[in-house]
């Protein structure tokens, strides 16, 4: 088969996907609001700081210009009311885009005002990225956008790679050492007896065991430069983000699983998702 | 070489858009480029990220800096509670002793005056010193919402706060941390 072949398969099956991909999406970011909810950290939840983080970000600073921080604070549970129902009535009602669209401006402003309130960048976005693709009714389009986020999610991974490169860190050996002690320094402080703890003790006794994990995590996010070049590598791909988002957890407590939705994006995942009981090969490049 | 990257999946998917509709083709080549410009320049502009993600060159040290928030004499560290929401927390309250340790002026005016001349002298800056840029009278607001933040989340109301900036050690067997030196830096 030629490779264009294979890039249309990947669009042809994706868009007859469209409504099952759109229900599992929003089914899964339903769950996420009330994980959100449950974690304390709904708009309602979070309303009322006046001192907003801003950086020398200009989406930050025409949030902080049109005041919506203010806006969103007044109006929190109306606000999270919206949100609620659009993520829900985009699951239930798959074949209409109304819905997603509200989703979708309301959860980008959620996003920015959660991240205004932490005071950082926080790249907890799967959820608000990948709302993009449900703008689109046509199947084509959808599609179309779906792959795009398909190479926003590469760039994330291989960009954390080439910055970690860029920036010495594959012979700092001291890198990952010095980040757990910073980021375990409450359990360690507080004397916790967690496993995680346990094991961050002991990984801290073994500074070249700490920089192999750290070279590991550099090469699984390095993988992703395949994402530009070819679909036949997704599988592996989809490997190496499961195995990241394991280590992140296990040693970092780290577990964004808003990002786990950009996994809809990859081949095998469109497959599964797409036509039942019909898996056509995608992405076996001649 | 041309051919492979004429070939690549990125290349294809571009060809095949601005065959199909082109307004989307531009809409993600501007995208793009945007994302490489800002990558380049360093610069965060949502949706557009940086994705650094801890690669910022840690020094060596078995020194440990800390900021605790004390509530009511019990650090909030100890409190267990869902990780974004002490994300949230410990975020703020990052902000706040910034804000202080500047004498209550908000540092990003400061870095944007002493770097960006241009928009410092451009006709729009007095909107966005007046609309952007915390000021000192935000303090006393900030404080009332981070008590009212923590009693939400500890389950009990918060008499007082006192942040305390805390310097430790790393024991040579890796098990603890000893207090080297610690400065209050706010109280409320």
């Amino acid at each position: 088969m030629s490779r264009l072949r294979h890039f249309s398969d990947y669009l042809e099956i994706a868009g007859e996907a469209r409504s099952r991909v759109q229900r599992f999406f929003f089914a899964f970011a339903t769950l996420g609001l009330v994980i959100n909810v449950y974690t304390g950290i709904s708009l309602y939840q979070l309303r009322g700081n006046p001192l907003e983080y801003q950086a020398v970000d200009p989406t930050y600073w025409l949030f902080m210009l049109l005041h919506i921080p203010e806006w969103t604070s007044r109006f929190a549970l109306l606000f999270d009311a919206v949100l609620f129902f659009s993520c829900i009535a985009s699951a239930v009602w798959v074949r209409q885009n109304i819905s997603c669209t509200i989703f979708f401006i309301f959860h980008f402003i959620y996003f920015v005002v959660y991240n205004m309130t932490a005071a950082h960048h926080y790249h907890i976005h799967g959820t608000t990225f990948m709302g993009l693709a449900f703008l689109f009714r046509s199947r084509t389009n959808f599609a179309y956008v779906l792959l795009f986020l398909r190479f926003g999610f590469c760039f994330m991974m291989f960009s954390a790679a080439a910055w970690k490169i860029y920036r010495g860190n594959i012979t700092h050996v001291d890198q990952f050492y010095s980040f757990m002690l910073e980021y375990h320094a409450d359990n360690l402080l507080r004397s916790a007896d967690s496993w995680r703890t346990g094991l961050v003790r002991f990984l801290l006794g073994y500074k070249w065991l700490l920089h192999s994990f750290w070279l590991l995590l550099i090469a699984l996010e390095f993988l992703f430069i395949a994402g530009f070049l070819t679909l036949r590598w997704d599988r592996l791909l989809l490997a190496a983000y499961l195995l990241f988002f394991t280590g992140a957890f296990v040693l970092m407590d780290i577990y964004s699983y808003d990002n786990l939705l950009f996994l809809l994006t990859l081949a095998p995942v469109v497959q599964l998702i797409g036509l039942p009981g019909k898996r056509n090969s995608v992405g076996v490049a001649a | 070489m041309n051919g492979f990257f004429r070939n690549m999946l990125m290349a294809q998917y571009f060809r095949s858009l601005w065959k199909f509709n082109k307004w989307l083709c531009c809409f993600f080549g501007a995208v793009v480029i945007l994302q490489v410009v800002f990558t380049a320049i360093k610069l965060n502009a949502v949706p557009l990220l940086l994705y650094g993600m801890y690669s910022e060159k840690a020094l060596p040290s078995r020194i440990v800096h800390h900021r605790e928030a004390f509530l009511d004499d019990r650090p909030l560290s100890s409190y267990q509670m869902p990780q974004r929401r002490r994300q949230v927390l410990e975020g703020s309250l990052r902000q706040y002793v910034s804000m202080r340790k500047h004498g209550g002026e908000d540092p990003v005016r400061s870095r944007v005056e002493s770097r960006y001349f241009w928009l410092v002298r451009s006709a729009v800056y007095p909107c966005i010193k007046a609309g952007v840029f915390n000021s000192g009278k935000e303090l006393s607001a900030f404080e009332r919402w981070f008590r009212e933040a923590c009693s939400k989340t500890i389950g009990k109301p918060v008499g007082s706060v006192k942040i305390v900036e805390q310097v430790f050690r790393l024991s040579d067997d890796n098990s603890s941390l000893t207090l080297v030196s610690d400065e209050q830096v706010a109280a409320f």
